[in-house]
């Protein structure tokens, strides 16, 4: 699997929307921090409803190496990521 | 007897003059990917004296990246980094755009002939004759795009792209 994606912020919406491309599909999706080190990720489609989102994800920064990400996606068990930063 | 013999014959017309009608305006569905690959590889176009847009389009699966540079008199006057995907929901590419120092934009573009393409702002694309900014751009030769930048439906920029190696 390889993906592509480019990120930029929007005024309009007062958040970070981004593209992203993997295995000949496109998505988009709205990303913002609710505070310093949590943000929260949806569909880019589901900006005015974000309550209503097909999923969701949140994050936190535990630390500037260590990121912890959770997926909920409607009616599925919650899906846990983690990512450490590499040289 | 003669009668419905004269009703049958008018039907069969009617039904050949519908197919043949329907022949004329049924176009084939336009293979949007195979397409956009008429714009892979670097492209110039000339701005204005001294300025010179620098275009460069690479593949990426069904999509493609695409890097622009303006310079002016030897200065990079603007940088933007774009990503398209084919969105196979909508039949048509979806790009996202980002100029440094502005915000991101989303775009939508899709080609209406082998050479003709259009664009506009993801959300105008139910309604693209309607949108406040249109791109309109048709591939003269292999080596040649012509695009037309609309705002309000007034042509603002002209821009020539020819291949460079």
């Amino acid at each position: 699997m390889e993906a592509k994606q480019l990120w930029g912020y929007d005024k309009k919406i007062d958040k970070i929307v981004y593209v992203n491309l993997e295995d000949g599909n496109i998505t988009i999706g709205a990303v913002w921090f609710i505070s310093n080190n949590k943000y929260i990720g949806i569909p880019y489609s589901d900006i005015a409803n974000p309550e209503k989102a097909s999923f969701r994800y949140e994050g936190e920064f535990k630390s500037p190496n260590l990121l912890v990400e959770t997926l909920n996606k409607n009616g599925k068990p919650p899906k846990t990521y983690t990512y450490t930063r590499t040289k | 007897m003669k009668k419905s013999i004269l009703i049958l014959v008018i039907a069969g017309f009617l039904v050949i003059g519908l197919s043949e009608i329907q022949a004329q305006t049924t176009q084939p569905k336009l293979n949007q990917v195979e397409l956009m690959k008429q714009f892979f590889g670097n492209w110039k176009a000339d701005l204005a004296k001294d300025t010179v847009l620098y275009m460069n389009i690479e593949p990426f699966g069904t999509g493609f990246t695409c890097y622009i540079k303006t310079v002016a008199k030897n200065i990079t006057i603007s940088e933007m980094k774009e990503l398209y995907g084919y969105d196979s929901k909508i039949d048509r590419y979806v790009a996202a755009s980002l100029e440094k120092g502005k915000d991101i934009e989303i775009y939508a573009l899709w080609f209406k002939s082998n050479t003709k393409y259009e664009g506009v702002h993801l959300s105008d694309v139910s309604n693209p004759d309607k949108a406040s900014i249109k791109f309109e751009g048709e591939i003269k030769s292999k080596d040649e795009c012509l695009q037309t930048i609309l705002i309000n439906g007034k042509v603002a920029v002209i821009e020539d792209y020819k291949r460079i190696k």
